[in-house]
């Protein structure tokens, strides 16, 4: 394999991993994604609890059964 | 009950937040906790989940006061639970209020049927493990699934929607009526000053007659058992006696263990135990389960005036119609002496001291003023 084609295919793989990378942080960013917000981050009770994605990815599911069923 | 998935319990939906009243409120306004601060831990330090209810009573303290029609009253049995303390005295004869093991096991065993407004207005109940209805609306009208049925389930709701494979629906429930239709919101709210220790003693209880004019119409069965004429006297009925279809009673019942047994279809007519409230002199009646060691897990091996309360309770069933066993006479029958001469058994309809020959002595103490005589109903003394 020539120097030439080398190099194609480095460029080639690197063009790829970039399109990776590029598609795995637009699945973490702010449009739809989910995302630990981390310490530095400024939240109000509303961001949270309209964030349907992040309560499902976030809110642990109740192991019991609820206490009752309507005994009166 | 429907389950609720854990996230949809708190999330909070853009018709609430765009209320222009409890939307224009921060949420920290009524539920407290920490702007800004993550994690969700840190942010919740503090945070009340239902500040409707407890010393802070947000809904009353902010707009709600108690007074005027339609709010939130200390006088409803929803919010007292009167009813649970006042029984538990009476067979006790001892007071849970200053006795920290009984106040600890009330807390634990029969709280979580204490409600608050948001139980009704904007959450399930705790006992169905709580979770906001619709995404934090304040629903003026509640969800009579999600809140009603909730805790009124397993004899109001199935007795009134034909749950029960032994009885069909409510009338009222086949013509599409809610609960909302009879029950009104001052009957839930509680009429103040009055400090019902009872249900049927709220002044604002809905009754049959309300809707229902049983002197009008030249009804013969009505005016016979009315007692609305000196001949009669003595023997009024509640209108349930005839128009309700069998219904759910249990068995015994412990704190933090639950009813012992299944429960069981029954229909008894006895001496109506609340006569002085409602002027009925028989009643239908429902076996409630209380036995004598129902409090040992509050360090109360044995109810000292078991005996002083009946366990076979007035009760008003929910799956009432026109026509039931008792008032469908087609065919000839249901004459006067399909139901006076019922059997004395078991399936009988009158409740009789047979009936109780299989409960203990207590009980069967407990239960002696409401049992009817024995014989035929048309030969008892008046």
């Amino acid at each position: 394999m020539t120097t030439r084609k080398i190099w194609l295919v480095l460029l080639l793989a690197f063009a790829a991993l970039s399109l990776v990378l590029a598609g795995c942080s637009s699945d973490d960013g702010p449009e739809g994604g989910i995302t630990d917000p981390g310490d530095d981050l400024i939240a109000t009770c509303e961001e949270c609890h309209t964030n349907e994605s992040m309560l499902k990815a976030t809110v642990e599911p109740e192991e019991e059964n609820p206490e009752s069923e309507g005994e009166g | 009950m429907p389950q609720v998935e854990a996230w949809l319990k708190v999330y909070v939906e853009n018709a609430f937040l765009t209320d222009p009243v409890h939307g224009s409120l921060s949420c920290i306004d009524c539920h407290g906790g920490e702007v800004g601060e993550l994690p969700k831990e840190l942010a919740h330090a503090g945070m009340d989940p239902d500040p409707s209810d407890g010393p802070d009573r947000t809904c009353a303290a902010l707009c709600h006061q108690n007074t005027g029609q339609g709010h939130y009253w200390d006088d409803s049995v929803h919010a007292t639970q009167a009813g649970y303390k006042d029984l538990f005295e009476k067979r006790s004869g001892m007071t849970i209020i200053g006795n920290p093991e009984f106040e600890a096991g009330f807390a634990k065993d029969c709280a979580a049927c204490h409600a608050s407004c948001g139980s009704c207005h904007i959450s399930q109940p705790k006992n169905v493990g709580g979770g906001l209805v619709g995404g934090h609306r304040i629903m003026k009208t509640p969800d009579q699934t999600r809140n009603c049925t909730a805790c009124h389930g397993s004899r109001v709701g199935d007795e009134y929607s034909g749950g029960n494979d032994y009885a069909g629906p409510s009338a009222h429930f086949l013509e599409r009526m809610t609960c909302m239709a009879c029950h009104s919101g001052e009957e839930m709210h509680g009429t103040e000053g009055a400090a019902p220790q009872h249900r049927y003693e709220e002044p604002a209880l809905t009754k049959c007659e309300d809707c229902h004019d049983a002197a009008s119409g030249g009804n013969s069965w009505h005016v016979m058992h009315a007692g609305t004429n000196a001949e009669n006297a003595g023997r009024a009925l509640q209108c349930q006696v005839c128009h309700s279809q069998d219904y759910k009673s249990c068995n015994s019942c412990h704190v933090g263990e639950g009813i012992t047994g299944s429960s069981y279809r029954s229909f008894k007519i006895g001496k109506n135990p609340i006569q002085q409230l409602n002027g009925f002199d028989y009643s239908l009646l429902r076996h409630i389960p209380i036995a004598e060691d129902t409090f040992r897990g509050w360090g109360l091996d044995q109810l000292a005036t078991y005996s002083a309360v009946e366990t076979w309770k007035y009760t008003s069933p929910h799956n009432v119609r026109r026509f039931t066993a008792r008032t469908d006479t087609t065919g000839g029958k249901n004459g006067c002496a399909d139901c006076h001469g019922t059997e004395d058994s078991e399936q009988g309809w009158f409740l009789r001291a047979s009936d109780l020959s299989g409960l203990p002595q207590a009980e069967q103490d407990a239960n002696q003023d409401v049992i009817v005589p024995d014989g035929n109903a048309t030969l008892w003394p008046n």
